[in-house]
């Protein structure tokens, strides 16, 4: 097993715990996750959808990423999500909003949305080297 | 050997999976907990009032919670982290007397 192959290894098995805890952790505690998307600055209509659709992708992309058919598209669409994620945190960091909400659950609640900024900013790296060494394969 | 290799993400994910149900526990408390904007009105949030349709817990740069467990910043234990402030957004939310 080449350095290669270890780095993939290493990416791919962090990015389905990560998936799989944080989507099946949503579902379990559906209220308290659902109460935290209600309260962020986007209106309640799309908080709803938000709070369904979530978890389920999560999920979704760490079956995707078990797979070795699917794994390509499970890392791009972790690249896809994570983009999403790390730019909202990004702009309620910077107050790009009328309002800095809390997270009031789980982890934005604990890291800060500094932190969890970088955090994301992070995971999103890690997504992108798997797609590029995936892709050399 | 090989075929453990390629079942190693598929563990990964049951042993994630695993850990999700063993430290995750939905919300179930029935205890009514009580925010306010002045002090003055204290609101019961109660089972039924829901965050982001009822109320919001904003980030605040006083040093205050957003819910107490009783009508009383200094008596009533704070609920949730400091810096955090109550906003009304549903005026039928029951109040204290």
């Amino acid at each position: 097993m080449n350095l290669r192959q270890i780095i993939e290894s290493i990416i791919l098995w962090l990015l389905i715990v990560m998936w799989t805890y944080t989507g099946i952790s949503k579902l379990i505690d559906f209220a308290s996750f659902r109460g935290a998307i209600l309260n962020q600055p986007f209106p309640n209509e799309i908080g709803e959808y938000v709070s369904l659709v979530v978890p389920i992708i999560e999920v979704a992309l760490a079956l995707l990423l078990i797979g070795i058919r699917t794994r390509i598209l499970g890392f791009v669409g972790s690249v896809a999500l994570m983009s999403v994620f790390t730019t909202y945190v990004g702009l309620v960091w910077v107050g790009s909003f009328e309002r800095i909400p809390c997270g009031c659950a789980g982890v934005i609640e604990r890291l800060g949305w500094q932190a969890h900024f970088i955090l994301n900013l992070f995971v999103l790296n890690l997504a992108m080297i798997g797609i590029m060494i995936t892709k050399r394969k | 050997m090989n075929n453990l290799k390629k079942r190693i993400p598929l563990l990964t994910f049951v042993l994630a999976a695993v850990f999700a149900f063993a430290f995750t526990q939905p919300k179930t408390s029935s205890m009514d907990v009580f925010g306010t904007e002045d002090e003055i009105t204290w609101y019961i949030i109660d089972e039924d009032a829901t965050l982001g349709v009822d109320y919001r817990c904003d980030q605040s740069i006083e040093p205050i919670h957003c819910l107490y467990e009783a009508p009383d910043r200094t008596t009533g234990n704070p609920v949730g982290p400091i810096e955090r402030e109550f906003v009304l957004l549903n005026p039928n939310l029951p109040t204290v007397d």
